[in-house]
């Protein structure tokens, strides 16, 4: 029972000019190297840069990136991929960055080619009022949908050719010396896919698993092993800024929600913006195996911030069970005849139910879209 | 053709909206589904072409044709089976002989049910059934007749619910006199 991640796009383990994936600084960013214990986990280097000036200035300075060798491109507009990350500085007073208003933690995306593409968007994430910026909390971390199209600055983005990042800061003095700085530590960065049948794409397999195993790939068994702080859990609340999918069509695999809470995120939150998702971002996918042994049960509680669709479409001999879950928030709903049971559907897009799927006892409420359900396909 | 049955389900809160779609022509049985009619339709058909049949059944709530909203090519029928039930009679010559139970349209005298009551209802008495086409509230008289008997009638509404009614079965005092 494991919760499947692709390789890391970069280890950030490197000083920045060492990285192979290395683009241009922006704007001269000091002190370059690496940081013991800068990274996750803690026995991991990081790379590191500090945005430091005397006085009252503020200057916004970063380290750009590519994503793929040979600056390669991605193409984000039929299916999106999510930028995985998380912004750590050092002491407190090392993280003199900028309001959020004024773009105090920035990252940008990039089109197109060049030592530094001068095609992007670029989005606010955080500043010295927000979490990402208000003090020494370690690896926040933050989801970019390649595809979102809610940064706050930016022009001549196009998403069939994606290329390039940075990460930037904006910085300001908030006292403890005549310097305002930010030292910056960059953890390891991910992406992955959003579809279904990607193998990039997050993704619960083998017998025995449940939402548990998320939040022991990313947050570890002890601090050696800890990766991310992407998910967490708080007793039997679990939260996952990305999307998934149960099964990869090809491993045994038998999934139980054990009766937890879900929680996805909302996109673009005005008092906390770290997660930029379109409605791709946080799709749920349904995709065992055609075999009667590949079950999927859900009794729990999913809370969703965005309206990603939820596909259980599956219509084959793998069981999927409803012992009344409730769904809320999410998008459009598939059910296919895999399906059996009752659940609570409230406030969420458009169920769709094949004709031989059974979803007897279940209650609908509060359609986000023109009907609670559709029948007859 | 679509051939659905769906069971105990609950449709609520859709103001302004329609609880159910159904795209495809079909047959598709409602058993005790329940619709809190907050919205504008509580079905909406959409098919284009061929017949959808809504039978609703098991205490599912009575919905009329005002409440399907018909937008594709296709046409549409209601099937709201309620039961109409005379029950608490007896001949004492059953399985030979049964009474005679009916029910008709006050308003027009129309024949909801002409059956006999042979059907046991325990404690030695009978009961005479029909599935009757719900399509709003009527008012109805009834009648049970036998031989021997005291002829039993009143008169009733049979709603969303159907009509059940215990005759007053009284044997005539002035029978063979």
């Amino acid at each position: 029972m494991t919760f499947v991640i692709p390789a890391w796009n970069n280890l950030h383990n490197v000083s920045r000019e060492l990285n192979t994936m290395f683009l241009t600084d922006i704007n001269t960013p000091t002190n370059t190297g690496t940081k013991n214990g800068g990274s996750l986990p803690i026995s991991d280097l990081s790379s590191e840069w500090d945005n430091d000036d005397p006085g009252a200035t503020s200057f916004l300075r970063g380290v750009g990136y590519q994503f793929q060798a040979l600056q390669d491109t991605w193409n984000v507009s039929v299916d999106t991929k999510l930028l995985v990350w998380g912004s750590q500085f050092n002491a407190p007073n090392r993280i003199q960055v900028n309001s959020l208003a004024t773009g105090g933690k920035r990252m940008r995306i990039y089109s197109g080619t060049g030592s530094m593409p001068t095609n992007y968007k670029e989005y606010y994430l955080g500043g010295n009022d927000t979490p990402m910026g208000d003090a020494s909390k370690g690896n926040v971390p933050f989801v970019i949908d390649l595809n979102d199209t809610s940064n706050e600055a930016g022009s001549g983005f196009v998403n069939t050719a994606v290329t390039s990042y940075a990460i930037l800061t904006y910085n300001l003095n908030m006292g403890g010396g005549a310097n305002s700085s930010n030292w910056n530590y960059e953890n390891k960065l991910l992406i992955l896919d959003t579809t279904k049948t990607s193998s990039s794409t997050a993704t619960f397999s083998g017998a025995g698993s449940d939402i548990n195993d998320a939040a022991v790939k990313v947050q570890g068994t002890d601090y050696t092993t800890k990766i991310g702080n992407w998910v967490r859990q708080i007793g039997s609340v679990y939260f996952i800024d990305v999307g998934f999918r149960i099964g990869d069509a090809s491993t045994a695999t038998t999934f139980d929600d054990e009766g937890v809470t879900v929680i996805s995120p909302s996109s673009n939150d005005p008092t906390d913006p770290r997660n930029r998702l379109t409605t791709q971002a946080c799709r749920v996918y349904i995709y065992l195996r055609d075999n009667v042994l590949d079950t999927a049960d859900f009794s729990g509680t999913w809370i969703w911030g965005t309206r990603a669709p939820f596909d259980f479409g599956q219509s084959d001999n793998a069981e999927i069970t409803l012992s009344g879950p409730t769904f809320t928030g999410m998008g459009d709903f598939e059910i296919g005849s895999s399906v059996d049971g009752n659940a609570t559907f409230d406030d969420v897009g458009l169920v769709t139910m094949d004709s031989t799927a059974s979803l007897d006892g279940s209650a609908f409420n509060n359609p986000y879209g023109s009907y609670l359900l559709t029948i007859g396909g | 053709m679509a051939t659905m049955t769906l069971t105990d389900m609950t449709f609520s809160n859709y103001a302004a909206k329609t609880a159910l779609e159904i795209t495809t022509a079909g047959t598709y049985t409602f058993d005790n589904c329940i619709w809190d009619q907050s919205g504008s339709y509580d079905i909406e058909t959409s098919h284009s072409s061929g017949l959808v049949t809504i039978v609703l059944s098991n205490g599912s709530t009575g919905l009329v044709n005002g409440d399907v909203n018909n937008t594709g090519g296709g046409t549409f029928v209601i099937e709201n089976n309620v039961t109409l039930e005379v029950t608490g009679v007896a001949t004492g010559s059953e399985p030979t002989n049964y009474v005679r139970c009916f029910i008709a349209l006050v308003s027009d005298d129309t024949v909801l049910m002409n059956e006999e009551a042979d059907a046991s209802a325990g404690g030695g008495l009978y009961k005479a059934t029909e599935d009757y086409n719900y399509e709003g509230d009527v008012a109805v008289y009834v009648r049970a007749r036998y031989q021997g008997f005291l002829p039993f009638e009143t008169t009733g509404t049979v709603t969303s619910a159907g009509l059940s009614v215990t005759a007053v079965w009284q044997l005539d005092p002035n029978y063979n006199l």
